[in-house]
């Protein structure tokens, strides 16, 4: 029996007799630390550290799992989301297995929640001075399309020699009259270190910017740990004649009206009938809890009821 | 069971697991913070002449692959016992070979002995543990700026000479490269991350 199917199997009990406290023995936890320490201490630069087993395939976070299994204690209280929502089955899975590995309180309330681990989203929900933010990060290097060769952009962080990513970006525009990047866009941190933001939307990449929480990347295979401090500048890459834009939508949150969060399409029939609702699952069923509703909403509960 | 030694090492944490993980919260809100003072809530084992909260910091850092040095003053049997029997970290054969350094304010050497890391591999400049008299004065002498700080923060000395801090300023042309500095005082402990650019007088 694989741990993995163990705890798919059975959710929310003690924390496993026979392992250690969030999994990893301590050894390889001291060794996280110290590298998180240091990406912390260098903000944008990619420490490198020595990436141990998880009880999930990579690409399933485990990079991320690692930063959070090293950071995890007793009073934390865990969200974990996917694509902005806590119930898919790969946030369920880390929920749970931290759950049975820690025993921690955990929340899909955003503000309730001093440790979050997301894929692909920041939340919409401000974060606050007491929060952590672990991103699961597949491919760190954010020269690693325009330079395969690790010696090479190894030099070129250390010399912040990042002509070849303006060079593609121009080329975007001249191409496509505008940038095409439309996840993972490339940032400069702190003016020094360019960074890859993991692939959250360009929607997203403006909340990295003197952000109040403590912002972790954790990248598994690649074994790569980097760091945002709270209230650190982060610049996405542009140019004066095209600056960096975020993506709109055509139509506000079909359930709860917001125009200020991402939006994810939803295919409602084969006619062509859709609606867009919040991707921020916890954001958006906060504002319609406070009354807010989009054209497709159910009335609200105690309305109905009078 | 083994025969007690002529001396035991002092007591280290009682349960390291879950010390360490508090221990290491602190070290990473007072680096991602720097200037605020936190402190510790809990007690730890340590030998004498050492801050506690120092104490705590190598026991969560020190292993195998941390050669420590320790300052002037605070290399002692007692000290050197207790960091083998609770880390198993080497003591390194020069201060520039060091990864954790442990050094007493009175005694401050240059800080270019120690390891600042290249620009392809900065993480490997030092971490300094600085056992200061005092985190709190009522005149700030110096303005810390950078990631980790909302705006500025005004700072005192801390107990260190002001050639020492205007050594760690200038440390800021060779960027990426530079030490990471705790300064501790009995359970109080502040950040001081490389990023970091300090300037004196008014702000
Ligand atoms: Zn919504």
């Amino acid at each position: 029996m694989t741990l993995q199917q163990d705890y798919a199997a059975n959710a929310a009990q003690a924390p496993l007799e026979g392992y250690n406290f969030a999994f990893l023995d301590e050894q390889t936890k001291r060794m996280i630390r110290r590298a998180i320490l240091k990406a912390v201490a260098i903000p944008g630069y990619q420490v490198p550290f020595g990436s141990r087993e998880m009880p999930l395939p990579y690409g399933w976070g485990t990079g991320g799992m690692q930063v959070t299994a090293a950071v995890i204690g007793g009073s934390d209280v865990l969200k974990v989301i996917d694509q902005g929502a806590d119930d898919t089955t790969n946030a369920v899975s880390i929920r749970r297995f931290f759950v049975r590995m820690t025993n921690v309180a955990t929340t899909e309330k955003t503000r309730d929640a001093t440790l979050i681990q997301t894929r692909h989203r920041v939340p919409e929900t401000p974060l606050h001075e007491g929060q952590i933010l672990v991103y699961q990060v597949p491919i760190p290097e954010p020269l690693r399309w325009l330079e395969p060769r690790e010696t090479e952009t190894r030099k070129m962080h250390a010399l912040s020699e990042y002509g070849v990513m303006h060079v593609k970006l121009y080329e975007d525009i001249s191409q496509h009259g505008h940038i095409s990047t439309a996840y993972d866009y490339p940032v400069l941190v702190n003016g020094r270190y360019m960074m890859r933001c993991s692939p959250i939307p360009k929607f997203d990449t403006p909340k990295l910017h003197m952000n109040a929480a403590l912002q972790l990347f954790g990248a598994g295979r690649e074994k790569r740990i980097y760091a945002v401090p709270p209230y650190t500048d982060v610049k996405p890459l542009d140019f004066d004649d095209h600056p960096f834009e975020v993506e709109r939508w055509p139509e506000a949150c079909a359930l709860c009206g917001s125009h200020d969060s991402f939006l994810d399409e939803v295919i409602l029939d084969d006619k062509g009938g859709r609606m867009f609702v919040c991707s921020d699952t916890d954001y958006c069923g906060e504002r319609q809890a406070a009354g807010h509703r989009g054209h497709m909403a159910a009335p609200y509960k105690d309305e109905a009821a009078e | 069971m083994t025969t007690l030694q002529m001396t035991t090492p002092a007591a280290g944490f009682h349960d390291p697991v879950q010390q360490s993980q508090r221990a290491f919260r602190i070290l990473l809100d007072t680096m991602a913070r720097p200037g605020r003072v936190m402190d510790q809530d809990f007690d730890c084992g340590h030998p004498g002449g050492i801050a506690p909260v120092l104490a705590a910091g190598l026991l969560t850092l020190a292993d195998l692959d941390t050669p420590v040095w320790l300052g002037e003053g605070l290399d002692t049997p007692a000290m050197r016992d207790w960091l083998r029997f609770h880390t198993g970290a080497p003591l390194a054969t020069g201060p520039g070979q060091a990864a954790l350094v442990l050094l007493d304010a009175a005694r401050m050497p240059a800080l270019d002995v120690f390891s600042l890391g290249s620009d392809e591999a900065p993480e490997r400049g030092a971490t300094l543990l600085v056992q200061v008299p005092s985190l709190h004065a009522a005149a700030a002498a110096m303005t810390w700026r950078g990631p980790g700080i909302k705006e500025s923060v005004a700072m005192p000395l801390c107990g260190l000479d002001e050639a020492l801090w205007r050594q760690r300023a200038q440390l800021s042309a060779v960027f990426p490269r530079g030490l990471d500095i705790y300064l501790g005082c009995g359970r109080q402990v502040i950040g001081l991350p490389r990023s970091t650019v300090i300037t004196f007088g008014e702000a």
